[in-house]
Formats: structure tokens, C-alpha cells, sequence
């Protein structure tokens, strides 16, 4: 029966060709451009055994260790509190602590050379490995409070209960219950943020400086800087190898250590007692230092200039000038590329993120995992290997698209997709099947179905994907650091730009409209926050 | 509101239909047939099959076999949103981004009824399931009560053909579904509603219902008006389902039931053939194994039961309880199994009693097989 079929279905698959010709031209081709690239060269394995590529390649990792070490070490704590204390505000601590993470990275490392300046250390600390680890922190504290929260707070606090019974102490129980039960979601957060570390890109080049460099800042370095194509794909390969490694091994690892827990929601109580009340301070005061004090250090270092407060770096942007001749561009033309950038970038995802969630919530479930998975594998790939594909194969006819405009919000709306498809398909899901039948019923025809029931009712999921894509669009720098034209630069390629040019007023400058990509970005975010239905997926 | 095609005439046809989910039969070779106008409750235990064949009914669901038509028009090739079948659903499914208006209006919008009908059509159907007013509320706001009811002004607003309500009041507690079965009986019946409702609950097939379709085991056992079903319900199952009364089955090697006097754990019975002890007549519909006889059993009614001064047995009560304004008490007699009975209400737990049968009370069954 026609209608019957066709209802269980919210929509057929050939929705998804769409999408997919754009993910298979714009992302496949050009990563499997990169690997013929890498063969053909001959130079692989001279590349490979070069020590300056095991000197990159050992620092690569050794950095990234450290780095998701020191964070789950500031972040835990956090997370505890999170998930197990109720607290006035504890909604805006959550959202503010979303800020850091989708924050730009070249926000960010300039968030830490204006702190460095304000403390008089940046002769000692500038481009070493401190820089980098303490950016790092930065960056993925949120993540890793705000996803072991998530989870702690649906653990059943029985066991714990039951162990505080029997006579353990509240650090024992902490050792011999909760932490082994947290072990899988402290693993999984643990192997993403490795992950993002490993492919650091925009902290590195800018805090590292030449001295440290890791396996993205040389693929950038040898591709842009020296044209060396061969040796870039050649470390490009190495890099999505090892970050194949990683992700294998990470899933390996969750199936094994796979518990079925229990979970339940909510399980935080009040604040109560001396010892809660200094808990809860002492992780809020850790929050303020380490998300807080570099941002504050931003907007401070950017509203001083020749030893007083002034405005006067902020009023340098809007005038084109002598002073600013290696942009090309005023920094006001920049943050009009960036909103027309991002705007584009937001309407390609937003729509192929649609059509994706669409296909993939007709299917069965097995079917669904792997459509969805195909088309989230931009963001397992870093953007700078994404930048350095397109950079390789679309110079040539069919697809010469090295003058062309779209090229920038092309590669933005790749590494946007993932996050439309990731908050539309959990919309769709939740979407009752009798609702669907219930307007047959009435008389719908499955399109009208679509229009009047699954549409709405993901509205809310799809609102929130698009803004995470126009807000990744707006600090885009890894990928848009290939494929940018020097004439067009974005805000982020801008602040880079300045960052490298010496003089105290560049500097200012860069700081300026490090705080303007800084409020447009968290504006956006905390809108998401809002929007967000509570219990929707994290990213 | 017209009644157009709600009244006499032919209705719905349900021939030969066997429907499979996931390689598992939930409907076999069903048959059942609902005349334009009557209300069909469609009553068995959970996993029968019922939302099953109410789905397939709908257009909702495919059947494998045999063929579902309406005024003698096959429908296997009309899609559920063109059979004009309305269908009510136990958790309401009421569009959540949508007020109450806009939902009992989403049928008339499908159907381009233009907007100053639509409103009229909406408010009298609001009126009707008595929630007048109620345009702009959301849906998030109402009771449980208040859903179903929307969700009944949604299905009826439409003039549909026929209503399919999927156990609309299973949710609701008993005094609320006890009030909102009263009006949707007087709905349904003022406006000459063909409808069928899904229900695993006896009490509300008969008070709903003009007929009763039983259903066990994917297909329909016995088709009948309630009182039919109460006065004969011909086999044990049916009893013991419909909670009719304590069914008994004697030991093998008994005489025959009718004639003779049966000796029962609660004393001597003597059967006359006349109603209502006859046996049954002829097998139930859709099947014939049973034709040939089988073993019989009785069924002992609650009004059977009766004091008997001197005689009879001597009964433990086990338990009292109160239905309606009766009161109904357990007995307990040694190898028997309990035995329910109506009994003044000076009766106490664990008094001893001394009672007999009252052949009037005593109705014949076929066992189970």
C-alpha cells in the first residue's frame, strides 16, 4: 500500500543526492587529491624519514598529551560541580562555558598574548610550548567539564550511596565508584580533545611561532609559505594517518570498556554546608581564571594604546591607510567579507544539513548511523588538510575555483554541515510517528506531512545548527588560511596578518578586532544556548 | 452539520486479511463488517491484534493478504490521507507547535474548507466535546482530558466517513473516563458516527458500544451485542474474559450437565435444558474445530450464589469488596476454586457462611480446548 510505505518514511532518500554531490566534490575529491598527491610525488618516504618530520611528529604528540592532561586536570573539578550541585546561575555558567570552545582560534592565541603582555612575560613565555598548552586549557576546558557533567549527572548516585554504607570515605567512594564509572565518558572526551589538540592549527602558528611546529603548521607552512606541494601532501598523509590511528583505537577502547549504566537525570542537590559553599567558589574562581582572565586581558589590552585607555585602536580600524598596506583591505572591509562569508556559508549548510537530516530520519537505524556518519566526516578532518585538498585539485578546469568568490564559503559550510545535520536529526527523531499518521489521517499528503509537521517541529533543532555554522564560519582560519584571497581576507586572516606585522599600533589593532570577532561570536553562541532544547545533543 | 453519508447503506468490509509485522502474523484471515451508523467496539486482550487491523483499517498499515473496502470500493489503493477514515490515538497526538484551533482545523485547512467556515466548524466542534472557547489554548496546557477531547473534535470535525479511536481513554483515570465515555457515546450517536473503538477494557466496550467485535489471537472470535455476549458468552475464555463469573469444569468422567444432577463442590445442581442454562449453539465465527463438542463447564454468576440457611456448604469469606451499590464477597470452599457472590454488606472476612447455587445464575459453556 502506497500511502502506508511512504509514511513510515519522512521523506526519500534521493533528498540527500544533493548534499552528498556537494560533500563528494568539495570534500572527498579533494582529500582523495591530497593521497594521489602524496603517492605520485615520489618524495614520501624521504619526506617520512627526514628527522626534522619525527622531531614535528614526536612534538605533535607529546604537546597534545600534555595538553588533554593538564586539561582534564583543571576540568574535572569543574565537572563534579556541575553535575552534582544546584546553584543559582548554574544554567549561565553552563552557557558561558560553551563560549571558549567555539571561540576563534586566533581570539584566542591573541587572548594569550595580551595576557603574556600584561604580565611582562612575553619574552619568557612567547612561542613555547607553555603558550600553547596554557591556549589549549583554554580551549577545551569547557568541553571537558561540560560533557563529564552531562554524564555524571545522569549517573544513578545509588552505588555511591550504597559504598558510603558499607564505610568508604568520600575520597574512597570518589576513587573506587565514581571514577571507574566515569571512565567512559573521561575517555571518549579524553580521545576528542586529544584529537583536537593533535590537529591544533591557528594557537600553534601564532604562540609557537617558528620554533614549534606541528604536523598542520608544517602542511600550511610547505603548501602557502614555500609552495612545496609534494612535502606538504607527504605530511598530510602522515597526519590523517595518525589521526586515523587515533580514532580506531578510541572506538576500540569505548566498545570494550561499553557498561550499560543506569542512567537517570538529574541527581545534582543544593548547595549546602561550608564545604559545598567553598567547593563551589573555588570552581567558579578556577572557571573566572582560566576562561575569564585571558578574554578580560583582550578586551583590556585592546582599549589601551600609548600607556592609556582610549578608543584609538578601535577608530584605526576604520581607516584603510598607509599603516595597514599589507592587508590590502581595511579591517572594516574584512568584517564585511566575514558576515557575507558566513551568511553564505550558513544558507549552504543549513540547507544540506536539512536535506541530509531529512534522508537520514527515514531510514533504519542502521542504515540512518551510516548516512549521518558519511556525512560528518568533515569534522573528523582538520581543516587544514580540508583547505589543502581544495587548494590542490580545484585549480583546474572543470573546477577552477582559485579566483572564485565561493571557494571560502564552500570549505566553511563543509565544516558547518556536521552541525546542522547533528542538531536537525535528534529534532526529527523526536519527532512521534503519530503525529505523522495523525495528519495523514486528516487528509495530508506525505509532502504536506513534511511541510506541516517534521518542518516546524525542527525548527528549533535547526535554528541552533545555524547558528553553530555561521559562528564556525566566522572564526574559520585553518581551512580559509589555503584557500582566502589575499584581497578578500576574512577577520581572523586580518588579525594574522596584523599579529605579523610589527609595531604597537598593528598590535592594538589586532587586539580591537579580536574583541569584535569575539562579541559576534559569543553572541551567537549564547542565542544557540536559548534556542537549545534541554537534554539536546552536546557537541 | 451534514450527516451526507453517515446513515444506512453499506459500511465497511473487512474480508479475508492477514497481516504480518516483522515476519510475525498479527492478523489472520480476519473478517469483520461495521454497518454505516453503528458503533463497534473492538474489544480482546493486549498483543490480539487490535491497533493492528484499527492501523491497517486506516491506510496506516499494509495488510499481506485480503482486502479492506468501504461501501463496496476497495481501499487497498487509496493512501491514508485519502480515505476520510478519522482516527483518534491514545496518546492524543495533537501537533505540539499548534493550538487547540489550529488542530481541530488542520483537517478543514486539507480539505480547503475556506477560513469563516472553518471557524464556525471548529467552535461547534469545541462546543460540542464541551470545551467551548478553548480556540487558543496550547495544546501543552490541557489536561489529559482535555486532549482527548480535542483530539476527538479534531477526527469528528472532518466528517469522516468513519472514527478509529485507538484506546482514546486508557490513559485517563476512572471517574474522568467513566464521564468522558458517557459523552462521547451521545456524540458518536448524534451524529449518526460510523466509528470503531479499540479497547481492552469490557466495561467500556458495553457501555459504548452497539456491538461487540471479540477479538483473540489475530481474528475476530464472536461478533455481538453486548447484551448477547453477557447472556451467552458460550465459551470459558469468553467468561472468564468478560468477568462474567467463576468458571467451573467438572471432573472428567462427569454425566452429562443437563438432565441429571451435577454434584458440585457448592452442593447439588440440577440443569434444565431451557435457556439460560442451554449449551452453547454452534461454533463461534471464524472457526469450526470446536463443532464436534469438546468438553463442557459452567459458569457460576455472581446472583447464583445464595444464603442457605441449613443447607448447603459451609463457604469461608476471603474477601469483600464494594462494586457500585453491591457488595461482592469471596468464598472459599475446599478444592474449589473462589466463588463470587452479591451479599449483604453485614458480611466479614473469615466468617463462615453456609450456601448454595441458584441453577437461574448457572449458565453452560464449551471449555477451552
Amino acid at each position: 500500500m502506497g500511502g502506508a510505505s511512504r509514511l513510515r518514511k519522512a521523506a526519500p532518500p534521493g533528498l540527500a543526492a544533493v548534499p552528498a554531490a556537494f560533500i563528494g566534490v568539495f570534500f572527498l575529491y579533494p582529500l582523495v587529491g591530497v593521497l594521489t598527491r602524496s603517492f605520485d610525488a615520489g618524495t614520501l618516504l624521504e619526506t617520512w624519514r627526514n628527522p626534522v618530520t619525527t622531531d614535528v611528529l614526536w612534538f605533535t604528540t607529546w604537546q597534545a598529551l600534555a595538553s588533554t592532561g593538564l586539561c582534564l586536570a583543571v576540568a574535572l573539578p569543574t565537572a563534579a560541580v556541575l553535575a552534582r550541585l544546584r546553584f543559582r546561575g548554574r544554567r549561565l555558567v553552563h552557557a558561558l562555558l560553551v563560549v571558549p570552545f567555539v571561540l576563534p582560534t586566533v581570539v584566542v592565541a591573541a587572548a594569550f598574548l595580551s595576557l603574556m603582555d600584561r604580565l611582562g612575560v612575553t619574552d619568557r613565555f612567547h612561542h613555547t610550548v607553555w603558550a600553547i598548552l596554557a591556549a589549549h586549557v583554554f580551549f577545551n576546558y569547557a568541553v571537558i567539564a561540560r560533557s563529564v557533567a552531562a554524564y555524571w549527572s545522569q549517573l544513578d548516585p545509588a552505588p555511591e550511596q550504597a559504598a558510603a554504607v558499607l564505610g568508604a570515605s568520600p575520597l574512597r567512594v570518589f576513587g573506587a565508584v565514581t571514577l571507574p564509572r566515569l571512565a567512559p565518558a573521561i575517555g571518549a572526551v579524553s580521545a576528542i580533545v586529544f584529537l583536537f589538540n593533535f590537529t591544533s592549527f591557528g594557537v600553534i602558528l601564532i604562540l609557537g611561532g617558528p620554533r614549534r611546529a606541528t604536523l598542520d603548521t608544517e602542511i600550511w607552512r610547505f603548501a602557502v609559505q614555500r609552495l612545496e606541494f609534494d612535502t606538504a601532501a607527504a605530511l598530510a598523509l602522515l597526519q590523517l594517518l595518525c589521526v586515523l590511528m587515533l580514532v580506531v583505537g578510541a572506538t576500540i577502547w569505548q566498545r570494550r570498556r561499553h557498561v550499560a549504566e543506569r542512567l537517570r537525570s538529574e541527581g545534582a542537590r543544593r548547595v549546602r554546608g561550608t564545604a559545598d559553599r567553598a567547593l563551589l567558589a573555588g570552581t567558579l574562581g578556577m572557571a573566572a581564571v582560566v576562561v575569564g582572565l585571558p578574554l578580560a586581558m583582550l578586551v583590556e589590552r585592546s582599549l589601551r594604546s600609548g600607556g592609556s585607555y582610549t578608543l584609538a585602536n578601535y577608530r584605526r580600524l576604520g581607516q584603510g591607510g598607509e599603516r595597514l598596506q599589507a592587508l590590502f583591505v581595511s579591517p572594516v572591509a574584512a568584517i564585511r567579507h566575514s558576515l557575507e562569508f558566513a551568511a553564505t556559508a550558513t544558507g549552504i549548510a543549513t540547507l544540506g544539513g536539512l536535506l541530509v537530516a531529512l534522508a537520514v530520519s527515514g531510514r533504519r537505524r542502521r542504515g540512518a548511523a551510516t548516512l549521518e556518519g558519511a556525512f560528518l566526516m568533515p569534522l573528523g578532518t582538520s581543516a587544514v588538510i580540508l583547505g589543502f585538498g581544495m587548494l590542490l585539485v580545484l585549480d583546474r578546469p572543470p573546477l577552477d575555483l582559485r579566483l572564485s568568490w565561493w571557494l571560502v564559503p564552500i570549505a566553511h559550510a563543509l565544516i558547518g554541515m556536521p552541525f546542522v545535520i547533528r542538531s536537525v536529526t535528534p529534532a526529527l527523531a523526536a519527532v512521534s510517528p503519530r503525529l505523522r499518521e495523525a495528519a495523514a489521517t486528516l487528509g495530508a499528503r506525505p509532502a504536506r506531512v513534511r511541510r506541516e509537521v517534521d518542518l516546524p517541529l525542527a525548527l528549533r533543532g535547526l535554528a541552533v545548527g545555524a547558528g553553530f555554522a555561521f559562528a564556525v564560519s566566522l572564526g574559520e582560519f585553518g581551512a580559509t588560511a589555503f584557500v582566502v584571497r589575499p584581497e578578500r581576507p576574512t577577520v581572523p586572516i586580518a588579525i594574522f596578518r596584523l599579529l605579523g606585522r610589527p609595531g604597537e599600533a598593528a598590535f592594538g589593532q589586532a587586539m580591537a578586532m579580536s574583541v569584535i570577532l569575539l562579541v559576534m561570536t559569543a553572541a551567537a553562541v549564547l542565542l544557540i544556548d536559548r534556542l537549545r532544547p534541554a537534554g539536546a545533543a552536546d557537541f | 452539520m451534514t450527516t451526507g453519508d453517515r446513515s444506512g447503506g453499506e459500511g465497511l468490509e473487512v474480508r479475508d486479511l492477514s497481516v504480518s509485522l516483522d515476519d510475525h502474523e498479527i492478523l489472520r484471515d480476519l473478517q469483520l463488517s461495521v454497518r454505516r451508523g453503528e458503533i463497534l467496539a473492538l474489544l480482546g486482550p493486549s498483543g490480539c491484534g487490535k491497533t493492528t487491523l484499527l492501523r491497517t483499517i486506516a491506510g496506516l498499515q499494509p495488510p499481506a493478504v485480503g482486502s479492506v473496502s468501504w461501501a463496496g470500493k476497495d481501499q487497498r489503493s487509496v493512501p491514508a490521507h485519502r480515505r476520510r477514515f478519522g482516527m483518534v490515538f491514545q496518546d492524543h497526538a495533537l501537533l505540539p507547535h499548534r493550538n487547540v484551533g489550529a488542530n481541530v482545523a488542520f483537517g478543514l485547512r486539507m480539505q480547503k474548507v475556506p477560513v469563516p467556515e472553518r471557524r464556525r466548524r471548529v467552535a461547534e466542534m469545541l462546543g460540542m466535546v464541551g470545551l467551548a472557547g478553548y480556540e487558543r489554548r496550547g495544546v501543552a496546557t490541557l489536561s489529559g482530558g482535555e486532549a482527548q477531547r480535542v483530539a476527538l473534535a479534531r477526527a469528528l470535525v472532518t466528517e469522516p466517513k468513519l472514527l478509529l479511536a485507538d484506546e482514546p481513554f486508557a490513559a485517563l483515570d476512572r471517574p474522568l473516563h467513566d464521564r468522558l465515555l458517557a459523552d462521547v457515546r451521545q456524540i458518536l450517536t448524534e451524529l449518526c458516527q460510523t466509528a470503531i473503538h479499540v479497547t481492552h477494557d469490557h466495561l467500556e466496550a458495553f457501555a459504548l458500544a452497539d456491538t461487540v467485535a471479540l477479538m483473540r489471537h489475530g481474528r475476530i472470535d464472536r461478533t455481538a451485542t453486548p447484551h448477547e455476549l453477557r447472556a451467552d458468552p458460550r465459551d470459558a475464555w469468553t467468561a472468564d474474559f468478560l468477568g462474567l463469573g467463576t468458571v467451573w469444569q467438572p471432573p472428567p468422567g462427569s454425566p452429562p450437565l443437563t438432565g441429571t444432577t451435577i454434584r458440585t463442590p457448592w452442593g447439588p445442581l440440577r440443569l434444565d435444558a431451557a435457556t439460560p442454562n442451554r449449551p452453547p449453539t454452534g461454533p463461534p465465527a471464524g472457526t469450526d474445530k470446536d463443532a464436534a463438542g469438546g468438553g463442557r463447564c459452567l459458569l457460576i454468576r455472581p446472583e447464583a450464589v445464595q444464603g442457605a440457611g441449613s443447607g448447603g456448604v459451609t463457604a469461608t469469606v476471603s474477601d469483600i469488596r464494594v462494586a457500585g451499590d453491591r457488595t461482592i464477597a469471596t468464598f472459599e470452599v475446599p478444592g474449589a476454586p473462589p466463588l463470587h457472590g452479591y451479599l449483604p454488606a453485614s458480611f466479614t472476612p473469615a466468617s463462615t457462611h453456609r450456601i448454595a447455587l441458584d441453577p437461574a445464575g448457572v449458565t453452560m459453556l464449551r471449555a477451552d480446548p
